[in-house]
């Protein structure tokens, strides 16, 4: 059983869904739908071009088209994500209590 | 299909649900055979560091000998040159009224240059360095086909869906300087403009990536237009440009990730995969990347050229040489007649390489000065273009800092060079 902390411990150390998911042992369906409820635990966030800066692709007349790999930006097929300090108090506290 | 009866305590944890997931998922659902496809043999070549590297390096190399080939040789060198310098030139010099030595004549047509104390017209557009001559040789001679040449398979590669395993493969070098893989977007990006590079470093997460990326792509990546123009005027100093550059890039990185305080988090991507391009789209991007350039672009050669030549009209240029010339000469160990380009640079960097190029026609500097000078141009300052975005991007607080960084970066990288020149006895 890969738990969320293992999880979130990889992906504090960057790569790609297809070499975690290869790494676990994983079918990559799993792997995103699992990455999908942290995003909505709170413990990962989706970097959105733009976002936070108050600047994204909207702006670009190829937004509509775009296939540049822009996160979440164009026909948004680049995915990024990265630990939310929720996320890494998570990872801190599970230590804690091995 | 069987399904295995399994007991399960209840309440389970989230990883429990998960692993139960998993094993229902196993049980209930049926793939079909994976049929492993080209496509797939090619998208794991190209992101697997051992031979990915190897298809970057032939990526790039590609890229690199199309733009020289179709923007250099073919268009410029072919044609553009035989144009300006053989019909352009010739036919404004005999039908422009007021000849050599008049002040509206050398602003708009030709300023000519001293031999043997004699003022002599120029045969060529680079060393004219009047309004309609360089001023359009330079945009649309040159520059025009290597912008149009690194927009054209850059859309290409996009489109296909390369850039995000370069990404990958860059990734753990790029966290030595405090970005990450993807920060190759804007960077590959500045190679054409830095103005969208700039725009793009919205990729990135962090003020202090944001930070990084904007202040190293001010000093460190040339453009698209000044790449041609360097190609044309010293393609046998090209891999030294851009070697001392790339030092300059992860050096100067490395330093300021140390420096900078914020964060420099890692990412998990998902890696697309390869796409077969479509024309319109390739088109639609080119005319929309390469309109916007000649729009920036134009005006401000023109007026770089208006600039320029009023300044040596006026004497103003004769005086900031003699100011900044012990300066130039002792510090960086270029001439000081490399003021001229150094102010066009403020307008375009192009043009400043253009004015360099006119320089050089009249063999007022070594090789090693040459070489000096295209790299201070590359790094002293950005564009005026750039300079306005980096101001709107951002905050006063990062703009200041990028600034400083970017006068100590001029002095220490500067002198280093001259240093190392003279300690190899070629400066």
């Amino acid at each position: 059983m890969v738990s969320t902390e293992e999880i979130l411990c990889r992906i504090e150390k960057g790569g790609t869904l297809d070499e975690l998911a290869a790494e676990f042992g994983m079918r990559k369906s799993v792997l995103v739908a699992r990455i999908e409820f942290m995003v909505r635990a709170g413990y990962l966030c989706e970097i959105k071009s733009g976002e936070g800066h108050g600047c994204g692709c909207e702006g670009c007349p190829m937004s509509k088209t775009c296939s540049v790999p822009v996160p979440g930006g164009g026909r948004g097929w680049v995915r990024m994500y990265m630990l939310t300090e929720k996320g890494r108090e998570y990872i801190e506290g599970v230590r804690r209590d091995k | 299909m069987q399904v295995k009866k399994e007991v399960v305590k209840l309440p389970l944890s989230v990883d429990e649900r998960w692993d139960l997931i998993e094993k229902i998922t196993k049980q209930t659902v049926e793939f079909g055979a994976y049929k492993h496809t080209l496509k797939d043999a090619i998208a794991e070549l190209t992101v697997k560091p051992l031979t990915g590297i190897p298809v970057a390096i032939a990526v790039l190399y590609g890229f690199w000998s199309f733009f020289c080939d179709f923007a250099g040789t073919l268009f410029t060198d072919g044609f553009m040159v035989k144009i300006f310098d053989e019909h352009w030139l010739p036919w404004l010099q005999s039908v422009f009224p007021g000849g050599l030595g008049n002040p509206v004549y050398a602003l708009m047509v030709d300023a000519g240059h001293l031999e043997n104390g004699v003022l002599v017209p120029s045969d060529n557009c680079f060393e004219a360095f009047g309004v309609l001559t360089s001023g359009l040789f330079v945009p649309f001679g040159v520059v025009l086909w290597a912008v149009l040449a690194f927009y054209l398979v850059f859309a290409f590669l996009e489109d296909i869906g390369y850039l995000p395993r370069l990404a990958v493969l860059v990734d753990t070098v790029l966290h030595k300087i405090g970005l990450h893989g993807y920060a190759i977007v804007p960077t590959f990006l500045s190679l054409g403009c830095n103005v969208p590079g700039v725009t793009a470093t919205r990729v990135l997460e962090t003020r202090k990536q944001r930070f990084l990326m904007i202040t190293l792509l001010g000093i460190f990546i040339p453009c698209g237009a000044q790449i041609g123009i360097m190609q044309d005027l010293v393609p046998e100093l090209m891999g030294w440009i851009f070697l001392t550059l790339a030092i300059g890039y992860l050096g100067f990185g490395y330093i300021l990730n140390k420096i900078v305080p914020g964060e420099s988090p890692e990412i998990i991507m998902d890696v697309p995969p390869y796409r077969m391009p479509t024309l319109r789209n390739i088109a639609r991007k080119l005319w929309i990347r390469t309109s916007r350039f000649l729009l920036v672009a134009v005006p401000f050669v023109l007026l770089g050229c208006l600039i320029v030549g009023l300044m040596y009209l006026t004497g103003a240029m004769d005086w900031l040489a003699s100011v900044l010339g012990p300066l130039l000469i002792v510090w960086f160990g270029v001439p000081k007649e490399t003021v001229a380009p150094l102010i066009a640079g403020f307008l375009r960097k192009d043009l400043a390489v253009g004015v360099l190029g006119g320089l050089m026609e009249q063999g007022v500097m070594t090789h090693f000065q040459v070489f000096t000078s295209v790299v201070l141009l590359c790094i002293y300052f950005p564009c005026l273009a750039t300079f306005a975005l980096m101001l709107k991007e951002e905050n006063w607080k990062e703009f200041l800092g990028s600034l400083a960084s970017l006068v100590v970066m001029v002095f220490v990288y500067g002198g280093l060079i001259h240093l190392v020149g003279l300690m190899l006895g070629v400066a």
